[in-house]
């Protein structure tokens, strides 16, 4: 049984006398266990889509089962429930309070899933542990880089043992490199078994996934798996090479 | 959100806004001190009026020419030795009496002038200001005394060293109303007080006969004022209906107002607390300002808050956070934040309360009522003005509060 299941999902904007028809008739499933990337041209409805699969936009028409149950009409906090339990968000700007340590950060979903403080701590404590910033803990975000704060948003949305990680363009604001290490955390996560969905507008980034969705104009206009992915680790490692040798032969190497 | 999670990210949110914070609160700060302040001011001074009745006796009372019933320069009436003898004999529970006269002379001692002021007591004046005019050396003076016009005196302290330096006063002598005096007693220096008949450190206390014949020469004498003290308080009431009927019924009233005014202790200290009651008044009505413009901060700081941290709230909204977590989560800081002003105001308050009580040698009373309501006020205005901008931000929906740019 599929996880996620989309059936003629729309979404309408009313801007005043305005309308903007976002996503037209959306069909898709995703499974368990999946690795998906959605791309599509700016505007095309990606964002919208993550939202609406994310539980945090309700669709304008359309029945949108997760786990087998119609969400599209809870109340708000119902809603709030799933985002809470089901549902774990990597935003584009990282999304972290600048004023608490990196695993207060990571411990706000258990907050809202009352679990008592101390178990909220040790959790936090490993699930930091779990993208490699035990060591970070107690730093603050302004004193981490782009990829560390992201991938303490990642810690997050790992948190509380989601079905999904949903992630809007999560290298958007990164380095390549620093990308690529992120693209390594998702596949070691994949590997252990979590379902992610990801927007990204870069060929490369999203050749790490093993599904590729294709948004144009609203529509699902293409959807295909990867037969051969990526392998980000392998990436990093040559660029490490890449940086042993010296700089003269790496110019030579690719010019 | 619990209660505990929502106070420690209040207190997150002001150490990042310390200054900001602190210039919020200053209304409620203000509101709660004066409340605090004024209560303790206002126990205290109780409790030092209570004091004070127990060093006079609270029955005692006093009857005076009634000023509001004369014209300007127009003579009073003023009772004659018949009236106190009457008073003296026929008043029931009457323990102590006195009548005094205060002229200013001058006076001189080891060859040197100096201007006194003279107080000439009745017999019981002692005896009834025995707390407050206590005697430090020597003796008071005596009905004997008046009675054989010996010329002898009762000196206080600070006219005593003006007089005679650092000699000791007691058996020296001392010239005024053209005879030599001696001195037979000094008084112990006046602690503050609240009530006083005109005496003072500076006071010199003679036979009452000497001044009166200064004063009226051959006439017949007139009483200004009579001092009764009384050996309970239901005989005082009893002696202000009599002595009211008796005063109306021989000098009659005066274009409809009475000539005389009969004043309890009691009558007295009412109206110093009547006073204190309109000036309490006057404060809780600055206070209840003040914290009206302080809660009106809160609420205009609160909706900064929720604007400036919209992205925050969709955050939270994504990770979980329900409508009413994120409406207590404001709730709470501006409780928070209003408390925190309190409790600054209640312990500001106390100081100044303590202060003035030093300086006014007022017993320090604390009231924890007023630390206690102070608070509970401070938190209902964090509720109240909270309240609104706490909603606001619970209303948005989480891809809203996302996609605003700060
Ligand atoms: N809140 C909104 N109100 C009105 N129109 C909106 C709103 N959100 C999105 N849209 C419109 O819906 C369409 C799809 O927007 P969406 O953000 O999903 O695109 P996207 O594929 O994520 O683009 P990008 O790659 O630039 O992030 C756009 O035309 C956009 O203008
Ligand atoms: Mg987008």
């Amino acid at each position: 049984m599929s996880l996620i299941r989309l059936r003629g999902i729309g979404k309408v904007y009313e801007l005043g006398l305005a309308r903007v028809t976002a996503l037209k008739g959306v069909d898709l499933e995703v499974g368990d266990r999946e690795f998906v990337t959605v791309m599509g041209a700016s505007g095309s409805g990606k964002s919208t889509l993550m939202n609406i699969i994310g539980c945090l936009d309700r669709p304008s028409s359309g029945v949108y089962e997760l786990d087998g149950r119609d969400v599209s009409r809870l109340t708000d906090s119902e809603l709030a429930a799933i985002r809470n339990r089901k549902v774990g968000f990597v935003f584009q700007t990282f999304n972290l309070l600048p004023r608490v340590p990196s695993w207060r950060n990571v411990e706000l979903p258990l907050v809202y899933s009352r679990v008592p403080a101390a178990e909220r701590r040790t959790r936090a404590f490993a699930a930091l542990g779990r993208v490699d910033l035990a060591d970070r803990a107690l730093h603050r975000p302004n004193e981490l880089s782009g990829g560390q704060r992201q991938r303490v948003a990642i810690a997050r949305a790992l948190v509380n043992h989601p079905s999904i990680i949903f992630a809007d363009e999560p290298t958007g604001n990164l380095d390549s490199r620093t990308g690529l290490s992120i693209m390594a955390l998702f596949q070691r996560l994949h590997g252990e078994g979590a379902t992610i969905i990801m927007v990204t507008h870069e060929m490369d980034i999203a050749l790490h996934a093993r599904r590729i969705i294709y948004l144009k104009d609203g529509r699902i206009t293409g959807d295909e798996r990867i037969k051969k992915p990526k392998h980000a680790d392998k990436e990093l490692s040559k660029m490490a090479d890449l940086e042993e040798d010296e700089l003269t032969e790496a110019i030579e190497k690719h010019s | 959100m619990n209660i505990e999670e929502g106070i420690r990210q209040s207190f997150d949110v002001l150490r990042a806004n310390k200054a900001r914070s602190l210039l919020t609160m200053l209304g409620i700060n203000f509101g709660v001190l004066s409340l605090v302040a004024i209560s303790i001011i206002g126990l205290s001074f109780r409790g030092f009026i209570g004091r004070e009745m127990a060093k006079y006796g609270s029955e005692i009372m006093w009857v005076f020419a009634n000023n509001r019933a004369y014209a300007r320069g127009e003579p009073r009436t003023q009772l004659d030795g018949a009236d106190v003898d009457y008073f003296r004999r026929t008043l029931p529970g009457l323990q102590y009496s006195t009548t005094f006269y205060y002229i200013n002379a001058r006076a001189v001692a080891r060859g040197r002038g100096q201007s006194v002021s003279l107080f000439g007591v009745d017999t019981d004046y002692f005896q009834i200001f025995a707390a407050s005019r206590r005697i430090a050396e020597g003796r008071a003076l005596l009905p004997d005394d008046d009675l054989y016009r010996r010329p002898v005196c009762v000196v206080g302290p600070e006219i005593a060293g003006l007089l005679f330096g650092a000699e000791d006063p007691m058996g020296k002598r001392v010239s005024f109303l053209g005879r030599a005096f001696t001195v037979v007693g000094v008084t112990a220096p006046q602690e503050s007080t609240f009530v006083s008949d005109g005496t003072d450190d500076t006071t010199i206390f003679v036979p009452q006969s000497f001044v009166a014949a200064r004063i009226f020469g051959g006439r017949e004498k007139r009483y200004y004022v009579l001092l009764l003290k009384f050996s309970d308080l239901p005989s005082v009431d009893n002696a202000v209906i009599r002595m009211e009927n008796y005063l109306e019924k021989k000098y009659g009233l005066l274009r409809g107002e009475k000539r005389f005014r009969v004043m309890k202790f009691d009558t007295f200290i009412q109206i110093a607390d009547n006073v204190l009651n309109i000036v309490s008044l006057l404060v809780l009505v600055i206070s209840a300002i003040s914290l009206l413009v302080g809660g009106l901060g809160i609420m205009n700081i609160m909706l900064v808050t929720v604007t400036e941290r919209t992205q925050e709230i969709g955050m939270r909204m994504a990770v979980g956070a329900r409508r009413r977590d994120v409406l207590s989560q404001f709730l709470i800081e501006a409780v928070v934040l209003c408390l925190l002003g309190g409790f600054i105001g209640a312990a500001l308050g106390a100081v100044i309360a303590a202060v003035a009580c030093t300086l006014l040698a007022w017993p320090f009373i604390f009231s924890l009522a007023s630390v206690v309501i102070g608070l509970a006020v401070a938190t209902a205005i964090g509720i109240l003005f909270g309240l609104y901008p706490a909603w606001k931000a619970s209303r948005l929906t989480p891809i809203e509060a996302l996609r605003v740019e700060v």
